[in-house]
C-alpha cells in the first residue's frame, strides 16, 4: 500500500509540525507571552546542553502501540516476520551487551537513525490505516457515512500521536493537506508526518 | 516541652528531606520525561492531569519505579549494570547457557537491581553475602537468600556460587566476577582494575584513583612492574589488588584449587608460573589511600567512600540526562544520597527529577 501514497507534501507538513512543537518545547507562553528560555545571565545555566532528547527504540514502539491502539508485537515487522526493534535497536539509541558487547547506547544518532525511525513509524501506521479502513475494528480514525471524516481523524491522530491537544494550525495544515489523495493514502500520509514530527519523536 | 522539640526535629527533617523546586521547573515537562525515561512511555491521560501537581508526579514516579521497564529483566536498572558486569553469552552458564558455560550473570544482575530500588541500601551491592533470585512471571519479583555452599550446589554446579558466605562481599565475589575478570591470575589485577572503575568511577589507565602507597610495588608475581613507567599505576593497583588474589578464578596453579572460592594460600600454587615469590601475596591491601584486612573490608570501604555515592548517583543521572555529571545540582544530589537517603536509590532519582537540569525550562 505504501508504494502507491503519493508524499509530496509530506515534508512540509513534517516541518509545520516541527516548528509547532519547537515552539512548544523552547519557549514557554507565560500570560500570553512567549518568552525566550534563557531570560537572562543572572546565573549559571543548571545545563549546557539542550534539553532534548531522542527517544529510544523501545520508547518509539511504546508510544505508537498505545496512540495506534496496536500489540507492542505487531507495531512493525521487517519483511513482515522481524520485529523491527529487534533489527534496528542499535541506532535507535538501545544496546546489545550479550554478544555485541555494547553496553551503552551510541552517543551520537548514527547516519541510519532517520531510516530506521522512518521503518518503525511506516509499519505501525501502515497496520493501523490498514486496520481501521479495511476488516478490523476502527480504533483511531473517525468514519463517517460517506467515508473517512479528515478533520476528526486529523485531530485524533495528532492528540493521540502528540500525547495531548494539538494546536489549531497544526490541525489545519492537516486537514487542508492532501485533498488530491483518497483516504486511505491521506489517512497514511497524515500518520506518517505526526508520528514522525519533532513532538512525536522528541522529548 | 518535650513535644515542641520533636515538632522542631520533625521540622527540620522535613526540610532536610525535601529540597525546594528550583523557580525554573516545569512539573508537566518533568512528568513527560520521567515517564518515558522511568516508565519507558509517554504519560496517560490520566497521569498528565494528576502529574501535574508534585505529589501527583511523586505518584507517578513511584508506579514507573515498581515498573517492569525499571525492575525487570532488560529494564533500565539492569542496564545500568551492563558495565559493571560486562556479559557475555559465550560463557553464560544456566538458562540460556553458551558454548562453554562457566559462569551466570543473570546473579549480579539480580544482586544489582535488588539493591537498587525499594528502601534498600545500595551499598549492598558491594557488601552483601547473599544471594538474589529473581522470578520473571506474572511480574518481575527478588527473593534475597542468604544460601550456604551446599545450598548453592543444589542449584547446580555449573550455576552455584561457592564462595563461603563469611567471606562473600557482593559483586565482587560473585562466580561470574571471578570467572570472567580473575580467570586463571594468580594476582588479578584485572579484577580490582574493573571493580574500581564499575564501583568507585576510577578509570585507572586514565590515571584516575591514583593513591600510590609507599614501598609499592614489590612485584610478588615477577612481572616486572617496578620501573617508574609502570609503578606510577601499580603503586596503587598491585596493593589494590592482594584482596582478590585469595579468591579463585577458573583455576590455575598447582596443584589445582576449587574453582570461585576463597582460599587463604591461594597464591602459594602459582609458583611454578609466577615465581617464589607470589606465595607471600598479602590478603591486606590498600584502597583509596586506606589499609584493608581483606577483601570484605575492601569492599566495607569502598561502599562507604564518597567515590562510591559519586559513581552511583552519576550511574541514575546519566539516565536521565543523558550525560554525564556537571554542575552544582549534580553535587547537591549525590551529597543528599548519602546524608539524607542513606543510599535508597528511588529517593535519589526523585531529587535528580527535581533538579532544574532535568525539569528547567
Amino acid at each position: 500500500m505504501a508504494s502507491r501514497v503519493r508524499l509530496a507534501s509530506v515534508p512540509g507538513l513534517v516541518w509545520a509540525l516541527g516548528c509547532s512543537a519547537v515552539l512548544d518545547e523552547g519557549a514557554r507562553p507565560v500570560d500570553g507571552i512567549v518568552r525566550p528560555v534563557d531570560e537572562g545571565p543572572d546565573r549559571p545555566p543548571a545545563s549546557s546542553e539542550p534539553p532534548v532528547f531522542l527517544k529510544k527504540a523501545r520508547q518509539l514502539e511504546a508510544d505508537l502501540a498505545t496512540a495506534l491502539v496496536l500489540p507492542k508485537a505487531e507495531v512493525c515487522r521487517e519483511l513482515g516476520s522481524e520485529d523491527c526493534v529487534e533489527v534496528h535497536n542499535i541506532v535507535l539509541g538501545g544496546v546489545e551487551p550479550y554478544s555485541l558487547r555494547i553496553d551503552i547506547p551510541l552517543a551520537e544518532p548514527s547516519a541510519t537513525t532517520p531510516l530506521a525511525l522512518e521503518r518503525l513509524v511506516w509499519g505501525a501506521c501502515g497496520r493501523a490505516v490498514d486496520r481501521d479502513l479495511g476488516l478490523g475494528p476502527v480504533e483511531v480514525l473517525e468514519m463517517k457515512a460517506d467515508g473517512l471524516d479528515r478533520p476528526a481523524s486529523a485531530r485524533r491522530l495528532a492528540e493521540a500521536l502528540l500525547h495531548g491537544s494539538v494546536q489549531d494550525e497544526q490541525l489545519h495544515a492537516l486537514v487542508e493537506f492532501g485533498g488530491e489523495l483518497d483516504d486511505e493514502a491521506w489517512a497514511l500520509s497524515v500518520c506518517v508526518a505526526v508520528a514522525s514530527s519533532f513532538g512525536a519523536v522528541f522529548y | 516541652m518535650r513535644w515542641t522539640w520533636l515538632g522542631l526535629c520533625v521540622g527540620l527533617w522535613s526540610f532536610a528531606a525535601q529540597a525546594e523546586l528550583p523557580e525554573a521547573w516545569d512539573p508537566e515537562l518533568a512528568l513527560r520525561r520521567l515517564s518515558l525515561d522511568a516508565c519507558g512511555r509517554s504519560p496517560t491521560p490520566l497521569e498528565r492531569q494528576t502529574g501535574i501537581t508534585e505529589a501527583g508526579l511523586k505518584e507517578v514516579l513511584d508506579g514507573c519505579l515498581r515498573s517492569e521497564h525499571w525492575i525487570g529483566k532488560d529494564g533500565v536498572l539492569w542496564s545500568l549494570a551492563h558495565p559493571k558486569i560486562r556479559p557475555l553469552q559465550a560463557i553464560k552458564s544456566g538458562e540460556d547457557a553458551g558454548s562453554i558455560p562457566l559462569a551466570d550473570y543473570e546473579d549480579d544482575y539480580n544482586l544489582f537491581v535488588y539493591t537498587h530500588f525499594g528502601d534498600r541500601d545500595a551499598r549492598e551491592v558491594l557488601t552483601a553475602n547473599y544471594v538474589v533470585r529473581r522470578v520473571d512471571e506474572p511480574s518481575t519479583q527478588y527473593t534475597a537468600i542468604s544460601s550456604s555452599t551446599l545450598e548453592e550446589l543444589s542449584r547446580g554446579a555449573s550455576v552455584a556460587q561457592l564462595v563461603q558466605p563469611e567471606r562473600r562481599a557482593g559483586m565482587l565475589t560473585t562466580r561470574w566476577n571471578l570467572a570472567s575478570n580473575t580467570m586463571f591470575t594468580a594476582i588479578p589485577r584485572t579484577t580490582a582494575a574493573q571493580a574500581y572503575r564499575a564501583w568507585l568511577g576510577y578509570d585507572l589507565s586514565r590515571y584516575e584513583g591514583l593513591f600510590p602507597v609507599q614501598g609499592e610495588p614489590i612485584d610478588y608475581d615477577a612481572k616486572d612492574v617496578k620501573p617508574a613507567a609502570c609503578a606510577v599505576c601499580h603503586s596503587t593497583l598491585d596493593p589494590l589488588t592482594y584482596p582478590f588474589a585469595h579468591y579463585n578464578g577458573i583455576g590455575g596453579g598447582s596443584p589445582g584449587g576449587v574453582s570461585y572460592r576463597y582460599e587463604l594460600s591461594r597464591p602459594g600454587r602459582f609458583q611454578a608460573t609466577d615465581g617464589p615469590l607470589v606465595g607471600e601475596t598479602p590478603e591486606f591491601g590498600y584502597l583509596m589511600g586506606s589499609p584493608v584486612a581483606d577483601l570484605v573490608e575492601w569492599a566495607r570501604v569502598a561502599a562507604d567512600s564518597e567515590a562510591f555515592a559519586r559513581a552511583s548517583a552519576a550511574d541514575l543521572w546519566g539516565h536521565f540526562l543523558k550525560r554525564p555529571p556537571e554542575g552544582p545540582e549534580f553535587e547537591e544530589v549525590w551529597r543528599r544520597f548519602v546524608q539524607v537517603h542513606e543510599y535508597r536509590v528511588d529517593a535519589l532519582v526523585w531529587d535528580i527529577v527535581r533538579t532544574e537540569a532535568y525539569g528547567g525550562f
